[in-house]
């Protein structure tokens, strides 16, 4: 089901008021997200350059990388929501707009969908958890790995309501989310004939924690970001190995 | 405990007075002026110099060529069209030079610079750094973005302009508890003490009372809290008395009273 809004922004009062909603997560917290959406008090609707408002499809998007490419017909380059990819109470706004869908349509408990962390639908200030956004994550993921985004799929093919631990590692430290070292992840983790993340992937060894660990140690003395991927593929040490020879495999067959 | 990342190669760790870097806001753009002296390292010309600059709202990670290291010294002028808070953006300096085997690796670096303020009166240029939070629903909080002890203060119903530029009441009332908050963060973590900004922290600790290696000394929340927060409050309420807090606040309502009354 596709819902066309006007895109609004919250006020201050208006982010404040849905901070409390998501931190005391009443019964019917749809409904109490519903009432402050249009909210004149509480929100500011967006004009584009002709003065019109901004119109936005909220539409349900079970994977990531489909929810970035949806988001940057509006974020993207030159387009009418460009210059506001840095305003938190728009990503708010957003994230309360998107609520009720993910919540219908994803077949899950309205438990699960809301998670524990308010950082899943409060854009966070600390560098450590912004990524968590469930709108603005995978979009920030999917624009900063242009003309690319496919080399970010690390990030970008689990769902939108349960983003995972790979997320997390690589999401998490920006130097690892971008360029060939996140390209590399993607290699690892994510198989691209089936088009989903390896099964078996967070575990032990050469799981998403020994990769951030790995890299975490490198960082210190090489500057990997200037390596391209198969550099860095023949650099991971042998307790990824059964990542990088499929990995291997899959680049000589022209898969990745 | 985090796994310790070690530095097996010798990278040098440049220091805070080699490496300089300013920013001014101009017209909406984000100015940055970056200078580094480093000929006495005597590294290879031929190495190169990479900026990475992290910190606003977005995810975005931007990383500059800054060309070979030639004499050593340099200037480069970047302008940005959007950071969201340039006073919490931390810059790396890396110098790197690729082994024969084709590997980069990082000779020299300067990390967690932060970018002194152009615009701003000297007090932005203090180790403890004050940054507007659009966000905060109470009038101030120490937070510790970066590992870098932080005094958020509200931009709501312009907090931040009246409380730091306006209220000569702010800093007293407040900076005692910011210091024995920041104590006790630096206390119980697991931090890179080496940091400049740290470890200035650390000499201002020590110079109002604290026992040297106090707080570099593995403490854990749970079994050590009653020593650090007496040490805390020890180094706060040093502070309060070295600059007066006390008197300073009784004399500001004085005046205020005074002033009120005719």
């Amino acid at each position: 089901m596709v819902k066309t809004r006007d895109v609004r922004r919250f006020n201050s009062k208006g982010r404040d008021a849905f901070v409390t909603i998501v931190r005391s997560k009443p019964s019917n917290i749809l409904d109490e997200v519903d009432k402050i959406l249009n909210d004149p008090t509480l929100t500011e609707l967006i004009l584009g350059p002709d003065g019109k408002p901004i119109q936005i499809e909220v539409v349900y998007i079970e994977r990531r990388f489909e929810l970035a490419q949806h988001l940057s017909k509006w974020f993207g380059q030159g387009n009418s929501l460009s210059s506001l990819t840095g305003d938190t109470y728009l990503w708010d706004w957003l994230s309360a707009a998107w609520m009720r869908t993910l919540v219908e349509s994803s077949g899950q408990s309205l438990e699960k969908v809301l998670g524990k962390q308010q950082d899943r639908w409060v854009l966070s200030n600390t560098l450590l958890y912004y990524h968590r956004h469930l709108l603005s994550g995978p979009f920030f993921a999917y624009e900063t790995n242009l003309p690319n985004p496919k080399n970010a799929m690390c990030m970008l093919a689990s769902s939108v309501i349960a983003p995972g631990e790979l997320v997390e590692r690589v999401a998490g430290k920006r130097s690892m989310s971008i360029g060939s070292v996140c390209h590399l992840a993607t290699l690892l983790y994510f198989d691209p004939v089936l088009g989903e993340l390896r099964e078996g992937h967070t575990s032990a060894p050469g799981n998403p924690k020994a990769f951030s660990y790995y890299f975490s140690q490198l960082d210190v003395n090489v500057d990997y970001l200037a390596m391209d991927v198969d550099a860095l593929l023949g650099l991971v040490p042998s307790n990824f190995k059964r990542w990088v020879d499929k990995a291997k495999d899959e680049r000589a067959k022209g898969l990745s | 405990m985090t796994a310790q990342s070690m530095n097996y190669t010798g990278r040098i760790d440049i220091e805070l007075n080699e490496v300089s870097a300013t920013y001014r806001e101009d017209n909406g753009k984000c100015v940055l002026t970056i200078n580094w002296l480093l000929g006495h390292y005597n590294l290879n010309k031929t190495c190169q110099l990479y900026l990475s600059l992290e910190g606003d709202q977005t995810s975005e990670a931007r990383r500059f060529d800054l060309g070979s290291l030639g004499d050593g010294q340099g200037e480069r002028v970047l302008t940005f069209a959007q950071i969201r808070n340039p006073e919490l953006v931390k810059l790396r300096l890396k110098v790197v030079e690729t082994n024969l085997d084709g590997i980069p690796l990082i000779k020299a670096q300067g990390d967690k610079i932060s970018p002194v303020n152009l615009n701003a009166d000297n007090r932005s240029r203090s180790f403890l750094k004050m940054v507007s939070s659009p966000d905060l629903t109470v009038p101030w909080r120490v937070e510790f973005p970066n590992d870098e002890p932080t005094l958020m203060i509200s931009e709501r119903e312009e907090l931040f302009q009246k409380l730091r530029n306006k209220s000569q009441l702010f800093e007293p009332l407040v900076l005692a508890d910011v210091v024995r908050q920041v104590f006790v963060w630096m206390a119980t973590s697991e931090l890179a003490y080496s940091d400049e900004i740290l470890k200035q922290w650390v000499l201002f600790f020590e110079r109002l009372l604290c026992p040297q290696g106090f707080i570099q000394k593995e403490h854990s929340y749970e079994d050590d809290y009653e020593d650090v927060m007496e040490m805390a409050n020890v180094v706060s309420e040093e502070f309060a008395k070295k600059y007066e807090f006390n008197q300073s606040i009784s004399s500001i309502i004085d005046a205020e009273e005074q002033s009120r009354n005719g």
